[in-house]
């Protein structure tokens, strides 16, 4: 059975404690002291007796000298005597003291017994104290490490069923995982079998509705052919009677032409006009476009037949103008702008365009007309 | 009458429209240069000839540097004439030009015609009749040369110009030098002065009638001026001290020479009719090898004021020498381009000396030689040229170098030794 580092080092540290625990009463003697100072108290009441004594003594005397002081005066005559007389009252004063003195004496040798009786009866009531409280704190002790010993038993406990818990939990969830597998296996499987009957089934309708279009294409054609036929036979009964009617036109335009000819001429220009732009808007784009391939193309080409000699001048450039026929052959071609200065250079650039002849061209005329019946090259070095 | 169809009215339109609009220009670009094919058809002749008139015109279209001529072998056809010329044949061996031509012999004298036809055109653009005399044909044939030549780049032809330079043999014991007058191709060589001491400076007149040249005979250096045409010569300086260096007035009419005469080596300038001499520059450093420029008002010069040799500056009516060179430890013996706007120098670069040229305007100076000791550089009279001596295997040779550099061939003399050239003017 194993247990987690902390639980081990919770047990030391407990272990620890008791350790303390046990050296701690070896420091206790301290205590004693302090009960003997409890004991001295109790003699010093007794000495207030001995106070008592003492000032009650005191006054006797006191009134003993004050006697004889009022006596002095009549020491005359007889002063021998009073001399004797004062001399006998001083030794008794004087036994009196010792007398006193002896009391006092026993006394303190008394109180000193007592007190020695008093604090051998201490030192034992503290003994028992004592006694009384290391059992008291070893029973402690006792009790504090069976609660440890019990909080070890009960964490060991809890650790087990932790452990426990947890691979019950792993368990569980392989359990749950191989389960969710299983159930996706079982998913895919359908999904592959729907698709599959699903492709099978698509395939069926496609070779229906091949089936079907080649049925459908069948009839259309037959339909149109026969259509066609009909058609043909129409626009040829059409044709008749339009040649016919044309021949009858004819004749009557004829006869109108001669009389308004004038007005029918300001008529036709306005219609060319309009046509005129219209068909430039709608030919923009394939203009720009149709431009650019043919300026590509007549690069290529130039550039491909163009000898450029050794020239001692650097940066040489020269324009030359030509001048299309519709089919692309070069009618004229002529240096502009006076020439690049050097009659090699030129030359080298009029024979590459001679030598290009027919230029590529766009086939639309209007195009053609527009932008490559006269335009310019321009010759440079790269 | 009808009335007019809309296809017309479209056209004009269209016709209309490319007036208004901006011109279509399409640029063609090309970053490397051929030289420009061109056949020379060989010359018919009724008779027979020692010259070869469309082999000398073929070689000098060949060595211009501008043109490549097609092999004979090559030719599909030969024609003499316009008229027998199939163009395509031309075409499709990719010819931007052919010439055509035959000479017919009448008694001692030739009768040349031909004709030059630009290939891609197809058109006839040159159609001459040329008459020469026995003897002369190789003159006929580099007159042809030229005329092609302008034609097709526009300036004037070298071809068969004159070259004078200093030929010497190789026997140390018995040495001798000669001054030499040829054609650039080597041809027709004549020697104008032979002498046991050196000759250098060569300088033709501008009239090129004469040469001005330097003479060391009887141990001292002398400068002379000779006719070509009587052989006749005159000293003209014979000072004590240096004798050199002398240089044609673009008139003809005086010399810029050096003199040391009154100490240190100065440039002078002799009054050819009066024989009077000027002092143009005068300190205590080197000044020589002035070179006169085309207009005639400044005179260009070697002098080492700094300790260096360069090219200074200066009127030739007298006053300041401004410094002109300043790239480099050597720049010396500097000639003008004929229009006078560059001019040629010796350059020193480390230990090698090679052919500068300097743009006067810009001041930019560019190294067109590769030889470790090229000297002595002068113009050809159409400024495309530069003459100039180098050494090769260990002899002297001249080479000729366009002014950009790119092209240089070696000009064939049969002389062992060949050194100072001077270009002969028109």
């Amino acid at each position: 059975m194993k247990y987690s580092s902390e639980f081990l080092l919770a047990l030391f540290f407990h272990l620890l404690l008791v350790f303390f625990f046990a050296f701690s009463f070896t420091l206790k003697p301290e205590i004693v002291k302090e009960k003997s100072k409890v004991a001295i108290q109790a003699v010093i009441i007794d000495n207030e007796a001995i106070e008592q004594q003492i000032q009650a003594y005191n006054k006797e005397k006191k009134q003993v000298i004050i006697s004889q002081s009022l006596a002095l005066p009549e020491i005359d005559g007889a002063a021998q005597q009073r001399k004797l007389q004062e001399e006998n009252a001083k030794k008794l004063v004087q036994q009196e003291a010792d007398k006193a003195k002896q009391e006092l004496a026993r006394l303190a040798i008394i109180e000193k017994e007592q007190q020695q009786l008093q604090r051998v009866e201490e030192l034992r009531v503290a003994e028992i104290e004592r006694q009384e409280q290391i059992e008291k704190e070893q029973e402690a002790l006792k009790e504090e490490l069976k609660v440890i010993e019990e909080e070890v038993a009960l964490l060991v406990a809890k650790e087990k069923k932790e452990a426990d818990r947890k691979i019950a939990e792993a368990k569980h969830q392989q359990a749950l995982a191989e389960q969710i597998e299983h159930k996706k296996a079982v998913e895919i499987k359908k999904q592959q079998a729907l698709e599959k009957a699903a492709i099978v089934k698509k395939k069926k309708h496609q070779q229906d509705l091949a089936i079907e279009t080649a049925r459908k294409e069948a009839a259309r054609k037959e339909t149109a052919r026969l259509a066609k036929i009909k058609q043909e036979k129409e626009s040829k009964l059409a044709k008749k009677k339009e040649s016919q009617d044309l021949a009858k036109k004819k004749q009557r335009l004829k006869d109108s032409i001669a009389a308004d000819m004038a007005s029918r001429q300001q008529q036709g220009t306005e219609e060319s006009d309009d046509r005129t732009s219209q068909v430039a808007e709608a030919g923009k784009i394939k203009a720009q476009q149709d431009i650019s391939k043919f300026t590509i193309e007549l690069q290529r080409k130039l550039r491909a037949i163009w000898v450029r000699p050794i020239s001692m001048i650097q940066g040489l450039s020269c324009v030359i103008r030509v001048q299309l026929m519709s089919n692309g052959h070069v009618i004229e071609a002529k240096v502009i702008n006076g020439g690049s200065g050097d009659t090699l250079f030129d030359n080298s650039a009029l024979n590459a365009v001679y030598k290009a002849s027919p230029l590529p061209i766009p086939s639309d005329k209007a195009l053609f007309e527009e932008n490559f019946k006269s335009f310019t090259f321009t010759f440079k070095p790269e | 009458m009808k009335f007019l169809p809309p296809i017309i009215f479209l056209g004009l339109c269209a016709i209309y429209s490319s007036f208004t609009y901006a011109e279509l220009n399409i640029d063609i670009t090309k970053n490397f240069e051929t030289k420009v094919p061109i056949a020379i058809s060989p010359f018919g002749s009724s008779g027979s000839q020692s010259e070869n008139i469309s082999a000398i015109i073929d070689d000098d279209l060949n060595r211009s540097g501008y043109f490549k001529t097609l092999a004979e072998e090559d030719m599909l056809s030969q024609p003499t004439a316009a008229n027998q010329v199939v163009i395509r044949n031309w075409q499709i061996l990719g010819q931007e030009y052919l010439l055509v031509g035959r000479i017919q012999p009448i008694n001692t004298r030739y009768n040349i015609f031909f004709q030059l036809l630009d290939v891609s055109k197809n058109e006839q653009i040159m159609d001459y009749k040329i008459t020469s005399v026995k003897g002369e044909l190789r003159r006929a044939a580099h007159q042809i040369s030229n005329l092609i030549y302008e034609k097709l780049t526009g300036n004037k032809g070298i071809f068969g110009t004159k070259i004078a330079f200093v030929s010497s043999n190789n026997d140390i014991n018995n040495r001798n030098y000669r001054l030499q007058i040829a054609d650039i191709d080597g041809y027709h060589a004549q020697t104008i002065v032979s002498s046991v001491e050196p000759i250098m400076s060569l300088k033709w007149s501008p009239d090129g009638n004469k040469i001005a040249y330097v003479s060391f005979e009887n141990h001292r250096a002398a400068v002379f001026v000779q006719m070509l045409t009587t052989g006749k010569r005159i000293k003209i300086a014979s000072f004590p001290g240096i004798n050199g260096a002398p240089s044609w007035s673009p008139d003809g009419l005086k010399l810029a020479l050096t003199l040391s005469k009154d100490g240190s080596p100065d440039i002078y300038i002799l009054d050819l009719a009066s024989k009077q001499f000027t002092q143009l520059t005068q300190n205590s450093s080197i000044n020589t090898e002035p070179t006169w420029s085309p207009d005639g008002r400044t005179i260009i010069f070697t002098s080492d004021q700094t300790g260096k040799p360069q090219l200074y500056k200066i009127a030739t009516s007298g006053g300041k020498a401004t410094r002109l060179t300043f790239k480099g430890s050597y720049n010396a013996s500097a000639s003008f381009s004929p229009d006078g706007s560059k001019i040629v120098m010796v350059h020193a670069q480390g230990q090698s000396y090679k052919i500068a040229l300097m743009n006067l305007n810009t001041k930019a100076l560019t190294i067109l030689t590769t030889g470790s000791l090229d000297e002595s550089p002068s113009f050809s009279s159409n400024g495309t040229m530069i003459v100039y001596a180098s050494r090769r295997g260990g002899k002297g040779v001249l080479s000729a170098v366009s002014i950009d550099g790119r092209i240089n061939q070696k000009l064939e003399f049969q002389n062992p030794e060949v050194r100072e050239p001077a270009w002969a003017p028109f």
